[in-house]
């Protein structure tokens, strides 16, 4: 029963990307049925193609960014909302830092360029990144909330006891315990950064991100089976960083 | 005598509550001090000032005669092993105990000696490399007592730290604790609400209820000559009688029970008389007290029995009784004798 289940579960999340990842390899200009032969030509034009490359660069370098922003931002505010019981305008906080998640991407990127222009920021890449961390800061706010809430703070006490300074206690001590929960943290902020189009749509400047690249060229029917190879290659991507991390987890755990 | 704990006037309110509630006491070097109340008498607190998590909102700790204000914990000489342990479950047993040193950044020869000492002293030794969920709780229970005593603190404070294990163990805990100290003669201060744990651990025992201590003294002081209502009341199961003092007995509910008081004729006192302090039978003479009852409720525990036996209307008293014989087992409707000298009977002066 449960088996079937499984099946079912799997076929219906992963079929439309194994599809996908099928018909990359199809020597067809035309992507669907039926399979006439295996080639690679469509990646060797991903590669070849300098406005993709530095489509997919942009990605990794807003990504990146938005990661080391995100990850320790979202990690201070949870700290506050965790270890700070009682401050003036807690409870509004708690509520307030969540709104970001709930506003459609479409009003969100409306609402950052009317801003950037009003105080005269060019649209660049650093309107991308400062427009991703503000969507990535609640999740990473969230994961380490949850990490947070479980963390046993006599430890803590425990280290200060035996003679640790704060700082010596943090490093040796919180920081190792809540690692786990930052590698889930930067993750989940990549993540979101990598695959993010509506925002980036609004903010982006001239050099575009992947999926803002991707949806421009989407229209272009020629264009479809190179943008099922670059697609198969981030998704590829994204899989070994979630592969990576729960690898790290394992072996930090056995240790 | 050196004091190695001082604490003078010591009162810590959280928002209106008072938790402790001034409480001055001297702790002796190399003294199993323990502090002994009901959950939530502020026993915990206090052990918190002393350790340094929590400031005192008046008056202030001493240790080896400095004053502790303004010390964080991390530079106090004490150490403390928590009531959940507080055992870092990243770092393996021995860097558990080696933890205190490696942050003194002693040498690494040295912390390898020091904590292979300690880990010997706790009978861990071969375990070093366990992780810490590896382990069973007792043996949790000495990697922490381990750790705390591997900085060679002057004083180790131990918050319940036998409370999760089971009867048996903590058993054997106790007795562990009992030798490690006799070891390493550092001082302890021993917080539980296990009088059995207190008594037959300390050297001495501080009885605290409701933020104040009640009385200090030797285990036997305090079980034997409880200073008032409350520590009598508190330690042991215990029968409160009162009434009118006339003429060397009190008039209670029609039963006139003999004491030795000095009080004056016609004052009302109460005495307190221990349940196993009275005794039960079919027949029974000799006790300056012998009074007919019922057995009303029998509480069976293997080695011995308590039953609840009514003497009159309104008085109903425990009685332990160790269980000799099975004839010497009692039912509930049992009609019973039970006596006691009036020296048994203590007199608690304080009237509430």
């Amino acid at each position: 029963m449960h088996f079937g289940y499984m099946v079912f579960y799997y076929a219906f999340t992963f079929a439309p990307l194994i599809i996908l990842v099928i018909f990359s390899f199809n020597d067809s200009a035309r992507v669907g049925l039926p399979f006439k032969a295996f080639t690679l030509k469509w990646y060797a034009e991903v590669l070849s193609d300098p406005t993709i490359l530095s489509a997919i660069a942009n990605s990794l370098l807003v990504g990146a960014v938005v990661t080391l922003l995100s990850t320790p931002g979202g990690t201070a505010a949870a700290f506050v909302l965790v270890r700070h019981q009682s401050f003036v305008g807690r409870k509004a906080f708690n509520t307030l830092v969540l709104i970001p998640m709930v506003i459609p991407p479409v009003i969100v990127g409306i609402s950052l360029l009317t801003f950037f222009h009003a105080i005269g920021l060019e649209l660049s890449l650093v309107t991308v990144i400062l427009a991703h961390t503000l969507i990535a800061l609640p999740f990473s706010l969230l994961v380490m909330v949850a990490r947070l809430i479980g963390f046993d703070r006599s430890l803590e006490e425990a280290a200060m006891d035996l003679g640790a300074d704060e700082l010596t206690t943090f490093l040796k001590v919180t920081l190792p315990l809540i690692f786990p929960g930052l590698l889930a943290a930067a993750i989940l902020a990549f993540t979101i950064s990598f695959g993010e189009v509506a925002v980036a749509f609004f903010t982006i400047g001239y050099q575009p991100t992947l999926p803002v690249y991707i949806f421009g060229q989407v229209r272009l029917p020629t264009r479809l089976p190179v943008l099922t190879a670059v697609s198969a290659l981030a998704l590829s991507f994204s899989a070994l960083l979630v592969v990576a991390s729960e690898i790290t987890r394992r072996i930090r755990e056995k240790k | 005598m050196v004091i190695d704990v001082e604490l003078r006037g010591v009162t810590k309110r959280f928002a209106d509550i008072v938790a402790v509630d001034n409480v001055s006491i001297q702790i002796l070097k190399g003294e199993f001090f323990s502090l002994l109340g009901p959950s939530g008498c502020g026993k915990t607190t206090t052990l918190r000032t002393i350790a340094g998590f929590e400031d005192p909102s008046e008056g202030e700790v001493f240790i080896s005669g400095q004053s502790m204000a303004g010390v964080p914990p991390f530079k106090r000489p004490t150490n403390m092993v928590f009531q959940h342990l507080a055992l870092f479950p990243h770092l393996s047993v021995e860097e558990n105990v080696a933890f205190g040193l490696k942050v003194k950044r002693l040498a690494k020869q040295e912390i390898r000696q020091r904590a292979s000492k300690f880990l010997e002293i706790v009978r861990l030794s071969g375990l070093e490399k366990r992780k810490i969920s590896q382990l069973s709780g007792g043996q949790q229970q000495r990697v922490a007592i381990a750790r705390a005593l591997v900085t060679e603190p002057t004083v180790l404070l131990l918050d319940e730290p036998l409370g999760p294990l089971d009867l048996r163990l903590r058993l054997e805990m106790q007795e562990e604790l009992k030798r490690i100290q006799r070891e390493v003669g550092t001082t302890f201060v021993y917080v539980t609400h296990d009088q059995t744990e207190a008594l037959s651990l300390s050297n001495r025992v501080a009885v605290m209820i409701s933020g104040r201590i009640e009385q200090v003294g030797t285990p036997l002081e305090v079980y034997e000559k409880p200073r008032n209502h409350s520590v009598a009341e508190f330690m042991g199961e215990t029968n409160m009688l009162g009434g009118r003092y006339l003429d060397g007995a009190v008039e209670i509910d029609g039963l006139s029970v003999r004491v030795t008081s000095q009080a004056s004729k016609g004052t009302d006192i109460i005495f307190s008389i221990r349940s196993e302090k009275i005794s039960i039978g079919k027949t029974l003479s000799g006790p300056d007290n012998v009074f007919k009852g019922t057995v009303r409720g029998v509480t069976y525990r293997g080695s011995d029995s308590v039953y609840d036996v009514q003497l009159s209307e309104r008085i109903i008293i425990k009685v332990r009784s160790t269980n000799l014989a099975l004839e010497s087992i009692y039912r509930v409707g049992d009609e019973v004798f039970v006596g006691w000298d009036i020296d048994k009977a203590l007199l608690i002066s304080s009237l509430r």
